[in-house]
């Protein structure tokens, strides 16, 4: 005879980095059901937007969340410049691309490491941030800051990279690609590896589209959507294919976020051997005119909806933002119930949860 | 990419949620504004990587759920609810206004109008 029982899951919790509460309803050890909670970082940013200008906001939507604080920042700029009309310089546009992409790889590596951590394999977890710090020093060099870089300025962006960063950053990158070459053979092939996360969490291709999953929760499900492909900032003059995989599982989405690290390497080699000299803004005066805009791009947990509606002044009258790990929560609730208690830290990691961005 | 959002009725907006579902479209979110006296509410959709959107003007009582035809609206509904002080009728789950607030949060913080929905006492802060 089985009871049913009630179990809190967070805020506080040893595999949450940000705080989430779930009320876990098990039948012995199996989850049947599951409702979260969030607002303990609630910052009410969005209503930021109607008390500072609108370059101010740019300052505020990168503190959104840290780890996806330059493509914040960038999505923000890109909505505003539509409005305006501006045009960004093309070697802005390669250097916003460079920014994001060495943010998509810190952050993967940053949730490699929390995931591998999750379920108890602390030496992966040591050594995928050890690599992580190499980016971290790219983005120190290039930006003056390791995580909120604030390089995206309304027009385009404030800092350069030159030849001799770029020659170190291209070396730089060959090493924690090797390096990431030893990671991948555990991420793929370990035992332990393997059994937490191969057929743990399925989540169908149907099922991801139907609940409006978005990133690698979504082409870990065979789902083909990759804003990047829409050609925004430079993604426009780079070659590279969205990374999907078909099983659905911890393990398929864990594969995906892998390859786009690898991915992101070579995205950004790219960039750097056809970024072309130039201006790296141009002056923005002005409000933005009144009227409505919606921009999206690919974040590392993936799609980012910014929504902005303007009166003409230097205010905003609305900005709201759909982050990925919102969009994704529908998808962890479907894959919670049915699933083993051991497994709950491991299924709310995989969809790699930003609390600070989901509350904003 | 520029708004162009078309208004629907109320009466219709289910009929017109479900053309998109059943035509294979994604939900991607909805967005409340503070009208007046009212609220405005966009509902985004995407089909591959286009965006549609419809958009409602209500004064924030009684608006149609659509979580029964995507359930994932229910988070972005659950949050509307209680940021903004809007009820859903027919929501999937409705968190009770535990799902973005806390208990001594401010109600509707985000409504420009006083519209109180107390389910747990006290008063508006």
């Amino acid at each position: 005879m089985s009871d049913k029982s009630t179990i809190p899951f967070g805020p506080q919790h040893p595999v949450l980095p940000e705080p989430i509460h779930l009320k876990l309803v098990v039948e012995d050890e199996k989850v049947v059901e599951a409702y979260p909670a969030f607002g303990f970082v609630h910052r009410g940013l969005e209503t930021l937007a109607q008390k500072k200008d609108f370059n101010q906001m740019v300052y505020v939507v990168e503190r959104v969340c840290g780890i996806c604080s330059c493509m914040h920042g960038q999505d923000y700029c890109e909505a505003i410049e539509e409005l305006m009309g501006v045009q960004v310089p093309v070697r802005a546009e390669y250097l916003r691309t460079i920014w994001a992409e060495l943010h998509r790889i810190h952050s993967h590596l940053l949730w490699l490491g929390l995931f591998a951590d999750a379920f108890g394999f602390e030496n992966l977890f040591m050594q995928t941030w050890k690599i992580r710090e190499k980016i971290m020093d790219i983005l120190e060099a290039t930006s003056g800051n390791r995580v909120i870089i604030s390089v995206n300025i309304v027009g385009g962006v404030r800092k350069d990279i030159n030849s001799e960063q770029a020659k170190w950053i291209l070396k730089e990158l060959d090493d924690v690609e090797e390096q990431l070459k030893d990671i991948n053979d555990v991420v793929m092939n370990n035992y332990t590896v393997k059994e937490r996360t191969v057929g743990i969490g399925v989540l169908t291709k149907e099922e991801a589209y139907e609940l409006g999953a978005t990133g690698p929760m979504a082409k870990g499900s065979g789902v083909d959507l990759d804003l990047r492909t829409t050609g925004y900032a430079a993604y426009k003059y780079l070659d590279f294919e969205p990374i999907v995989e078909k099983d659905g599982d911890s393990y398929a989405r864990n594969l995906v976020r892998m390859r786009e690290i690898f991915q992101s390497i070579d995205l950004i080699r790219q960039a750097l051997s056809k970024m072309p000299e130039g201006d790296i803004n141009v002056p923005v005066k002005g409000n933005p005119p009144a009227g409505e805009v919606i921009s999206r791009l690919e974040q590392s947990r993936g799609e980012v909806v910014y929504y902005i509606k303007s009166n003409g002044t230097k205010f905003l009258d609305r900005l709201r933002i759909r982050t990925p790990t919102f969009a994704n929560i529908p998808a962890l609730l479907k894959i919670l119930p049915g699933s083993q208690l051991q497994d709950v830290p491991v299924l709310i990691l995989t969809i790699d949860p930003c609390i600070s961005c989901t509350e904003r | 990419m520029i708004v162009n959002s078309r208004e629907v009725e109320i009466s219709n907006l289910k009929s017109e949620v479900k053309k998109y579902h059943d035509g294979g479209y994604r939900f991607v979110t909805e967005t409340c504004l503070n009208l007046e006296d009212k609220f405005k509410i966009i509902y985004t959709f995407a089909i591959g990587y286009d965006l549609e959107n419809i958009h409602i003007i209500t004064d924030g009582k009684n608006v149609p759920s659509v979580s029964d035809i995507y359930s994932c609206a229910l988070a972005v509904e659950n949050e509307i609810k209680e940021l903004f002080g809007v009820e859903f009728d027919g929501l999937a789950v409705d968190f009770g206004g535990d799902f973005m607030l806390g208990e001594s949060s401010p109600i509707s913080p985000q409504a420009d109008i006083e519209i109180i929905r107390r389910e747990k006492g006290g008063k508006n802060e």
